[in-house]
Parts: C-alpha cells; sequence; structure tokens
C-alpha cells in the first residue's frame, strides 16, 4: 500500500465491490452522489440492490413505494424498510400545485416539493431509477446464489374505475412500469408476484416482464367494477413462460375459463371455475394418483359441480368434519400407489380443495 | 508490548513456543518482526500457500531471516496477526454463494478496528492482499456501516472525499482530457442538478 493514509477513493475495485456488497441500496445511492469517482466506479461495478420485497400501492391521491432490504419491518436507517410516499399537494407558501414526497425514516423523515412533476410520474421515474435500464444495480447472477426479488407487489385497488385517475393510472402508470421493466437488459428476477387489478389487462402489463425461471409464484386478485359473475380466458395466460413454469397459482374473485386439467402443471392452484364436471374431479384424482400432474395442493371454487354425487354413488359414505376454517367438508382418501401420501378430495358447499396427507383421520376409509 | 520498541513482537503469548508449537517469522516493510502461530496463519490463504511452499522446519524459522512481506507496514500487519492470532481455528467462509452474506462484527474486531480510517483502510487492503476472507469481510463491513442513513455531505466528511468544488476541477480536466464517456456522465450529472436534485435519491 503506498500511501501513507489511505482513503475510500485509493481502495481498488475489488475492495470497492466488497465495501458495496455491504452497503444497503439508499447508501449506496447517496454515495453515488458524492462525487464523480464514485459515481462512476458505482455505475461500473453495478452492486446488488439486495432488494427482498417491493411493494407498489396505488391509491387515488398518492402512491407509496416500499422496498425491504431484508425481513426488516423497521423504517430505515434503524431499520430495513424504505418507504417512500408520492402526493399532489398545493403548496402552502403559493398556492402552487405540487408533488409532495415523503420519505418515512426512523430518524427524521424527509420531504420534498417538487414542481412540474405529477405524483405518477415522479414515481414512475424513480421506479425506472431503481429498476430502468440506466440502474446502477444489478441482481446478482451467480450461479449458485442468483439475487431476486422475494415478493413483487402491484396493488391497484384502492382507485376506482370512476375515479378521474384512472385515465392517468391507466394510460401513464402501467405504461411507464411496463416500458421500465421490459427495456431492461434483463429481466427482473423476481420469485413471487401478487397483484390486485380491475381488469385482466393490468396483469398482462406487468408479468410477462418478470424473469420466467426465477418466478414461483403468481398471485391475482381481482377488483370487480360492479359485483357480477367475470369471466377471464385462460388462453393469454397458458401461453407465457411466466405462467408455464411457476408452481403456484392464485386467483381470487374471478373465474376462468379453463378445465381442472389445464392447471395440471402446476404444483398448487387456488382458482375459480364456473362448472366443474365430474370427469374433471376424477381426471384431476387419476393424474394425481399416476403422477402424471404436478398438483399436490389446491382449492377450487365453482358455481356447481357434480362430482360430490358421483363419489357418494361410487365411494361410498364420505368422512365428514370441520375444517380448520369451521367449514363443513365430505372427505374420500385415496391411497396414492408406492407412495406413502394419501390423496384427499374434500367437497363443500361452493369449492372441493384436494391435498396430499400423511396420515387420514382414524376411521376414514381409505380407498 | 508495543511494537514501535520491540524487535521482535508474539502477537499471542500463547504462540511462545513453549509446547513446540510450531510458529513462523515475518517482518513488515519497515522491518518488525512477528512470530505467528502456525494454526493462525492458515486464516490468510495467501501467507498459508507460502508457508506451505517453504515447507520451514522449526530450526528453519529460527536460522532463516524472517519472512519478508514488504508492502505492509508494522502497525497493519501487527492489527493483522492480532487478528488471525484470535480467530486461528475458526473455518473460513467459502464464497460461493450459497450462503446469504450477513456480516457481524464480532467484539474483539470492533475493539481492534477502533482506528482512524487510514489505517481502516490499510488494515482492508491487507485483508484483501493476503487473502483473509473473514478479515476482508469485517473490516469492509465497518466501512459500510460508517455509510448508513448519512447525507451526501456527510459522507464526504466520513471518506474524505472531495468537495463539489474539487470536483468541478476534476470534470474540468477530465473534459479537457477529450474523454466521451466523461463528458456524458458530467451531462447526466449537470441534469440531475438542474432537475433540482428532486429524488430523495
Amino acid at each position: 500500500m503506498e500511501a501513507d493514509n489511505p482513503t475510500l477513493l485509493q481502495m481498488p475495485e475489488v475492495i470497492m465491490g466488497h465495501i458495496l456488497d455491504k452497503l444497503d441500496l439508499p447508501d449506496i445511492l447517496i454515495l453515488r452522489k458524492t462525487c464523480h469517482h464514485l459515481r462512476n466506479l458505482i455505475d461500473d461495478l453495478h452492486p446488488d440492490p439486495k432488494i427482498a420485497r417491493s411493494v407498489i400501492i396505488v391509491d387515488t391521491d398518492f402512491i407509496e413505494f416500499k422496498m425491504n432490504l431484508d425481513k426488516d419491518y423497521d423504517w430505515y436507517p434503524e431499520g430495513k424498510l424504505l418507504r417512500i410516499k408520492y402526493s399532489d399537494v398545493v403548496k402552502p407558501k403559493n398556492g402552487s400545485e405540487a408533488c409532495k414526497v415523503q420519505w418515512f425514516r426512523s430518524d427524521r423523515s424527509r420531504e420534498k416539493f417538487v414542481e412540474g412533476l405529477s405524483f405518477i410520474a415522479h414515481f414512475c421515474r424513480d421506479f425506472e431509477f431503481i429498476f430502468g435500464a440506466q440502474s446502477p444495480f444489478e441482481f446478482s447472477q451467480n450461479p449458485r446464489n442468483p439475487s431476486r426479488i422475494q415478493d413483487f407487489i402491484l396493488n391497484l385497488e384502492y382507485f376506482p374505475p370512476d375515479h378521474f385517475i384512472w385515465e392517468a393510472i391507466t394510460h401513464q402508470l402501467l405504461p411507464s412500469l411496463e416500458s421500465t421493466l421490459k427495456n431492461r437488459p434483463r429481466p427482473l428476477p423476481v420469485k413471487e408476484f401478487y397483484t390486485t387489478v380491475y381488469e385482466k389487462s393490468h396483469v398482462f402489463q406487468i408479468l410477462p416482464c418478470f424473469e420466467p425461471k426465477t418466478l414461483e409464484k403468481i398471485s391475482i386478485s381481482h377488483r370487480p367494477y360492479i359485483p357480477e359473475r367475470v369471466t377471464w380466458e385462460l388462453d393469454e395466460f397458458s401461453e407465457l413462460e411466466q405462467w408455464k413454469i411457476a408452481k403456484v397459482l392464485w386467483v381470487f374473485d374471478v373465474s376462468l375459463a379453463a378445465t381442472v386439467q389445464e392447471f395440471k402443471d402446476f404444483e398448487e392452484i387456488n382458482v375459480k371455475l364456473g362448472e366443474v364436471k365430474v370427469e374433471e374431479v376424477l381426471e384431476l384424482k387419476e393424474t394425481i394418483l399416476n403422477s402424471t400432474s404436478n398438483l399436490t395442493t389446491g382449492k377450487i371454487e365453482f358455481y356447481t359441480c357434480d362430482g360430490e354425487q358421483h363419489f357418494l354413488q361410487t365411494y361410498g359414505y364420505p368422512f365428514t368434519d370441520i375444517d380448520m376454517f369451521g367449514d363443513d367438508r365430505r372427505c374420500w382418501f385415496f391411497k396414492i400407489p408406492n407412495k406413502k401420501f394419501i390423496l384427499q378430495i374434500s367437497f363443500y358447499r361452493m369449492y372441493l380443495r384436494f391435498a396430499l396427507v400423511e396420515n387420514p383421520p382414524k376411521n376414514a376409509m381409505v380407498q | 508490548m508495543s511494537v514501535e520498541n520491540a524487535p521482535v513482537v508474539d502477537v499471542d503469548e500463547a504462540a511462545i513456543p513453549v509446547e513446540k508449537k510450531m510458529y513462523y517469522r515475518f517482518e513488515s516493510n519497515d522491518k518488525k518482526e512477528f512470530r505467528v502461530s502456525e494454526l493462525a496463519i492458515q486464516q490468510s490463504e495467501t501467507l498459508n500457500r507460502l508457508v506451505e511452499a517453504m515447507g520451514y522446519t522449526s530450526e528453519d524459522v529460527e536460522n532463516k531471516p524472517a519472512i519478508a512481506i514488504e508492502n505492509i507496514d508494522g502497525k497493519t500487519l501487527k492489527l493483522v496477526f492480532q487478528w488471525c492470532e484470535h480467530h486461528k481455528g475458526e473455518a473460513i467462509p467459502v464464497d460461493d454463494g450459497s450462503v446469504p452474506k450477513i456480516v457481524e462484527i464480532p467484539e474483539f474486531d470492533a475493539k481492534l478496528m477502533d482506528i482512524d480510517n487510514g489505517l481502516l483502510f490499510k488494515l482492508i487492503w491487507a485483508a484483501d492482499y493476503l487473502n483473509i476472507v473473514q478479515l476482508l469481510n469485517v473490516s469492509c463491513k465497518k466501512v459500510a456501516n460508517m455509510a448508513q442513513g448519512k447525507t451526501p455531505a456527510q459522507l464526504r466528511r466520513v471518506y474524505l472525499l472531495p468537495s463539489d468544488e474539487e470536483d468541478e476541477a476534476a470534470k474540468r480536466a477530465a473534459q479537457e482530457a477529450q474523454d466521451p464517456r466523461a463528458r456524458e456522465v458530467e451531462e447526466e450529472f449537470e441534469e440531475r442538478k438542474r432537475q433540482g436534485g428532486n429524488s430523495f435519491f
């Protein structure tokens, strides 16, 4: 080491890499603002953002953007939760309209007023900065332990479609998120995607942008405009790589125009189908018993299903009890050949559940 | 016993070869000598390979000159070997990416690293040069912790970074050097400044 009193700037790149590795996202960004040398260095080294969870909650008059840097829920800098809120306000000083950005922190929360930019545009710019093509960050591609976002959550449920902001959300926010994610050099690696939307198209703007290989769970909650039965066709979904590779699928509050068999590549499902025919339930049973389906557990809601009557006639009286949620159910059990598990199929009034269990109840009959 | 007034330093009393424990002698670039136990040396991949290749016997250690470590000074090397003696026998973390890199600084290390920044950066440099994985981890963590929750101005003070004015001069020099990339970066930097730095980040 040549210098007598070295500083951070004299550290070789490999050491800077180690230091950046141990810095949290906001500290890296602040460090990047200190001087040109570090800015260039950080942009060259592309540190890992180490984001465990990214949450976007869109309301009628604000967007909340949260990033958990680990499982900690305390605000930064004491904890590892970054929480930033963007809203439109009228500046008390001169009455002009501005975007108010608040950063909730454990030390002293900060706020800024930015004129000439809507809160949506401002959020989109920050999102682009963290996740876009020019981001200084890059998720590690270490083959043994590539980094990825555990949960990516996009919640659009708090603004009703008849609100004036609807236009801005659908024409500005979602297209901007979509283009930010699409223009990345590598798709964003996410493990679990949770979203609450009013329209199927909202899902289509975001879901295809994620790295298919890392996505394990897709959870979609639908908020209908008016309480009525809505059905989504599956075609476009089932063509998506992300859909084909994911292991867990949850779709709430919308029925899917599909047969049970169309979900056989998932391991776990929680879906709603309109009419479920007994043939589909029998096929589900057979494919699980002969291991031609990946499915091991699931809940299928329906409007009508003739399965229970058929089971009663074919397999005799069910085992009846009340499940852990307090609901009545009628269960049949089937031994899976060459495995220690037993398939349990339970009928409820408006849905059925299936699961692999090791120990069926004592007085239950196993087929 | 301080390095300054003793020609030979036993970093760890237990390393004195009463029990005929194998140890080695090292010399810093300012001619301070250290005796370090074989087990402690294993923390440093570089030194461990070196002594293995040399194949010294206990007699060799005494009779041959101390092994020179030419680019580390005595003050830094003392810290390095104190650390190695304290942590001797501990497993060396393997950076295969299979475990999340959460680094805790143990109390001993925290006390050891209660030093000025210049020395801390020398220690980091030495840990990297000697390939002492865990020392590099904790020392880099210490530098990282210094940044937590600070503003750019505070960080400049903490890390002795150039001020905006000094930065401007560097910028002019870079432009004069006609480096197109430097100019591009400058323009973006200026653009963000013009926008009033309206992002927290």
